[in-house]
């Protein structure tokens, strides 16, 4: 079975056609995150985990987490996505899936992250953040979060993780400061210049490796 | 593991060191690249602008009263002969203040056959100091050729009243000899280097204004044309660029 009858055979599960446009290599977007794999590849280092944040909420962040997911799980890359958000959980939404299990258990039950995932495509695991407890940085911003994407990179090629805005990276840099690096996400049409330039300023002079910027919507 | 975790934060501090070099550049710092890119984003403002205040000017210095300015020159000289560099100010002064200047300003307006108040005829004359023994008169007008006449009827009193005086001057202790060695012309056209000094101010006034106004906006602007545009506007690389494929689409199945 090739790779695009099984993103067709998980289409069944997925309730939202806006998975199966970025999950397909095949579409105008399965191309341009497969040029964004490509280069994120071609930086010229090992990459395992990526921090994919965004200036404000609608850039795209979710987007690009799976769209880039999808292009290195086509590479034959083993990827998981984890959706950090726990103040505005989104993931499990794109796959019509609960969001029962997830990040949150593991951090608390303990375990592999990979274990409260699923698999969206062939070597594209997606975990959700799981039951969202009041006061949600209480889990997510402990060091538990940096072991546990640790002890994933472990078996898994490339974690991207779906993270909360820019300016709460920016808050607790000690933590997304330990991952590789940064993508930052803007969107062509509603992110100002200005704010964008700024948060990437910041995160500059945070000494966060900021790999570089994705241009979202781009009409 | 722990040797693992350990590799890995070591490959973290290493990192810091192999910044690249956008990632360590000075970025408060506006660079000629990005103010050309703004000021070519906005072109069309810029341009806009500079036209409104060129037009502004014009329309200030050609809606104001014609004015031309006619110059004549002379010689002054003491009795010992060529008065020293320096010396014809002294000279100018002491013919200002002496019995050779009573009512000149008067004679000179007669004979120029000035037709308005002689109040108005000394704000438009002056004379001052050139090189040496000169001395220029000048005369502003409505028209070239009274510019010129009047400048001319003045010089031509002051030498005649230099001379009546026997070149002596009312304080007894300066000689002084008088001549007109140019006499005014009719100037070809108005004061060019008003309407020169008010095109570049206008000018640069509306590339500022302009400029600035481009800064501003492109702050705010909420339109990236491209990668490029993003690259210039972030000084960071643009790893990708995503089309628009959410028609139709919801906020929640699209972007977040």
């Amino acid at each position: 079975m090739n790779q695009e009858t099984d993103v067709a055979n998980l289409a069944g599960v997925r309730a939202d056609a806006h998975a199966d446009r970025i999950l397909s290599s095949e579409s105008e977007a399965g191309r341009a995150f497969a040029a964004l794999a490509e280069n994120l590849r071609s930086l010229g280092r090992q990459i395992r985990s990526v921090v994919v944040t965004g200036p404000e909420a609608g850039v795209g962040r979710t987007t690009v987490c799976l769209g880039l997911g999808a292009a290195l799980a086509s590479a034959g890359k083993k990827v998981t996505v984890v959706d950090c958000n726990l103040d505005r959980p989104q993931l499990h939404r794109w796959f019509g899936r609960p969001n029962f299990t997830g990040l949150t258990s593991a951090l608390e039950g303990g375990g592999s992250l990979d274990d409260y995932g699923f698999d969206a495509a062939p070597n594209l695991r997606v975990v959700p953040t799981g039951p969202v407890l009041p006061g949600p940085w209480g889990l997510a911003g402990s060091p538990k979060l940096a072991g546990a994407v640790r002890t994933l990179e472990e078996d898994r090629d490339v974690v991207l993780l779906d993270a909360p805005l820019a300016s709460e990276v920016l808050a607790d840099r000690a933590l997304w400061g330990s991952f590789d690096g940064v993508l930052l996400v803007v969107h062509a049409t509603r992110t100002p210049k200005g704010v964008a330039r700024g948060f990437t300023d910041a995160l500059l002079d945070a000494r966060m490796e900021l790999f570089g910027v994705v241009l979202n919507g781009h009409v | 593991m722990l040797r693992s975790t350990r590799l890995r934060d070591g490959l973290r501090e290493r990192r810091q060191d192999r910044r690249q070099g956008w990632q360590r550049e000075q970025r408060d710092d506006l660079t000629l690249s990005e103010a050309r890119h703004i000021l070519w984003e906005r072109r069309w403002l810029v341009a806009g602008c500079t036209i409104l205040f060129l037009a502004v000017a014009l329309l200030y210095v050609f809606s104001k009263e014609p004015v031309y300015t006619a110059e004549a020159a002379l010689s002054v000289r003491s009795e010992e002969g060529i008065a020293p560099t320096g010396n014809s100010t002294e000279v100018l002064s002491r013919l200002r203040d002496s019995t050779v200047t009573d009512g000149l300003p008067e004679e000179a307006a007669r004979r120029a056959g000035w037709q308005s108040s002689q109040s108005d005829f000394n704000e438009r004359l002056y004379w001052e100091p050139g090189n040496n023994e000169e001395v220029r008169v000048g005369f502003s007008a409505r028209t070239p050729e009274e510019a010129a006449r009047a400048a001319n009827a003045y010089s031509n009193v002051l030498v005649e009243r230099v001379a009546e005086f026997e070149g002596r001057l009312a304080g007894g202790t300066v000689a002084v000899d008088a001549e007109v060695e140019k006499a005014a012309e009719p100037p070809e056209s108005r004061s060019d280097r008003r309407v020169s000094l008010a095109v570049v101010a206008a000018g640069c006034g509306g590339l500022l204004v302009g400029g600035i106004g481009a800064l501003f906006l492109e702050g705010r602007a909420r339109r990236w044309s491209g990668s490029r545009d993003a690259e210039l506007t972030l000084r960071a690389p643009v790893l990708g660029v995503i089309p628009d494929f959410s028609n139709g689409l919801s906020e929640d199945g699209g972007a977040r």
